[in-house]
């Protein structure tokens, strides 16, 4: 496997169309030949910064030219790119900044940057990241050679602390061979646009592996999903995909007022989390499309359960990708029969091989003969497969991970909170975290008290982990050792 | 039953919803489109089932798009 298979598909497209648009970003546009002059003049920067091949490069950028070019720029290099949320909460980033120990920070020049991270720094501008420096006409070419480069992004993991998941340059390029020939079909004169951002495996495999993979034009989004920014960059520059998640479909459905232009839509696509069979209906009112709806995790690199155009089946993630394997299991890990519930594991190529610095994690998840578990529940019939929930406590709320000991952990802080469970609640067929709390004696459990442990997450954690509900409980179910049993808070 | 606007209002607040976007609420426009966010909707379906007993089935709540569609639908 060409482990910068990804630079040298660029370098063809930046070849046969060198003025077609790669990126459109705030009305601008970077054709592919700006795009591989770019890539080539921040890999020089690099070189210059003594980042070598294994080294990691953190890019704390939003969705923009500097992400993807840093983060291109990385890999030819042979190093290992590290591409952070903007909107994680500090302590986050400077854990993951910690765990990972790169080399170098990327990060947009300008703004205040409040991190305890005393490591070398680079500033960036968004838009124009290498400014007008002249290139070498060297290829791309990771400096010395080997599978060194990769990239690495980080998941919350189930005590709430991130976990890194390293994957090799070439797992980028997975998709082109599996998702697009069964769902995307000849995209290379399609606009995409993702409203998952690039630090997350969805929006990192739909941008830069596929929209810049099969040489089509990408929009950049670089702030939150807000539904008037999104419908107007759709109208603006015709985009044609769009790949988002449940909650930003329903955002945009309840948002509409009719005047919007989405005429250039040709396909809608979802994951992150289960797309309800009415929003699937609602969309298909709306837009004339069908939202497809797939799986994928940050470990399997991208989405290995799809529906198909022309054969969409509503409420389910449709069928095994070519190019992998999927089996159900039960607790003993044998394979559970058709129709019956089993805990998803799925074998194919571009799998992480093992997380960060974790090896206990390493062995729960990643299995003897390439076997990965994932850790969610489905049923399979006649080839379709349905998302049945968690076979552990995490809990998948507007397509994001919420970490119930993460919120729990929050709640305790505040002095009217004796004890606390958080668990999932689904309200038309999307989970949210719900609190299950136990006020100390004395205390009054009324709506004002709900709305200031909301209030008080909120200072503290990302919004999608903020309890959507308060329910006072006199106790917690809990096991005969005391541990909480969030199944049965389950609503 | 009746809902008084001031009380639907009272529940958003409730619901999490910022005071200033409670504040400027335009009743007749999407409440999508006026800060009232994908996080702030379960909330209220979930606080207006629990405080005025209600339960909005998932195609009504794809109905209630603004302000008076609440109202209306709580005053049925």
């Amino acid at each position: 496997m060409d482990s910068n298979s990804v630079l040298s598909i660029l370098e063809g497209h930046a070849a046969r169309h060198p003025s077609k648009a790669a990126l459109i970003f705030e009305g601008r546009m970077v054709s592919y030949d700006r795009l591989v002059r770019d890539i080539r003049v921040l890999a020089g920067e690099l070189l210059r910064r003594d980042v070598a091949p294994g080294d990691r490069v953190a890019l704390l950028l939003p969705d923009s030219p500097a992400l993807v070019t840093w983060f291109l720029a990385s890999l030819a290099v042979g190093a290992v790119a590290v591409p952070i949320n903007e909107r994680v909460s500090l302590a986050d980033r400077d854990f993951i900044l910690h765990d990972a120990g790169p080399r170098l920070l990327v990060l947009c020049g300008g703004r205040d940057h409040d991190t305890s991270w005393p490591g070398p720094v680079l500033e960036t501008d968004p838009g124009e990241p290498a400014g007008r420096t002249d290139a070498s006409s060297a290829p791309l070419r990771t400096a010395a050679g080997g599978d060194s480069s990769g990239f690495m992004l980080y998941t919350s993991g189930s005590t709430g602390r991130p976990k890194g998941v390293p994957h090799a340059a070439g797992d980028l390029a997975v998709p082109l061979r599996t998702f697009a020939p069964a769902v995307l079909g000849d995209a290379a004169d399609d606009i995409f646009l993702s409203s998952s951002k690039m630090p997350f495996a969805y929006g990192l495999g739909v941008q830069i592996g596929l929209a810049l993979g099969v040489g089509a034009t990408l929009v950049l989004h670089p702030g939150p999903p807000d539904p008037d920014e999104i419908t107007g960059l759709v109208a603006r520059h015709r985009v044609s995909v769009f790949f988002s998640v449940p909650t930003v479909y329903q955002s945009l459905l309840r948002a509409r007022s009719g005047g919007e232009d989405m005429s250039s839509l040709r396909l809608c696509y979802s994951a992150g989390e289960a797309l309800p069979a009415p929003a699937f209906a609602e969309v298909r009112d709306w837009l004339g499309v069908d939202v497809l709806d797939g799986l994928g995790t940050t470990e399997s690199g991208f989405v290995f359960l799809s529906n198909l155009p022309g054969s969409a089946s509503a409420g389910t993630l449709g069928r095994v990708v070519p190019g992998y394997a999927v089996r159900l299991v039960d607790e003993r890990g044998d394979d559970v029969p058709t129709g019956t519930p089993g805990r998803l594991r799925v074998r194919g190529q571009g799998l992480a091989r093992g997380y960060w610095n974790r090896p206990e994690s390493t062995a729960k998840a990643m299995l003897p003969g390439g076997w990965l578990e994932t850790g969610d529940l489905c049923v399979e019939e006649d080839g379709f497969y349905r998302y049945q929930g968690r076979a552990d406590d995490m809990i998948k709320s507007g397509g994001l991970w919420v970490s119930p000991i993460l919120v729990e952990d929050c709640l305790q802080t505040h002095p009217a909170v004796a004890e606390c469970g958080v668990a999932r609640c689904t309200l038309h067929g999307l989970d949210y975290p719900a609190a299950f709390v136990v006020p100390p004696a004395g205390v009054e459990a009324d709506g004002r008290l709900a709305q200031a442990l909301r209030r008080h997450v909120r200072e503290r954690l990302p919004k999608h982990m903020v309890p959507a509900m308060v329910e006072f409980l006199p106790t917690l179910p809990r096991t005969a050792t005391g541990k909480i049993q969030r199944h049965k808070l389950r609503r | 039953m009746t809902v008084t606007r001031e009380e639907l209002l009272d529940l958003f607040l409730d619901a999490g919803v910022e005071p200033d976007v409670v504040d400027g609420l335009d009743p007749s426009l999407p409440l999508a489109r006026q800060g009232v966010d994908s996080v702030d909707y379960p909330a209220i379906l979930l606080a207006i089932a629990d405080r005025f007993k209600v339960s909005i089935s998932e195609k009504e709540a794809c109905e209630l798009k603004t302000l008076e569609d609440f109202e209306k639908r709580l005053n049925r």
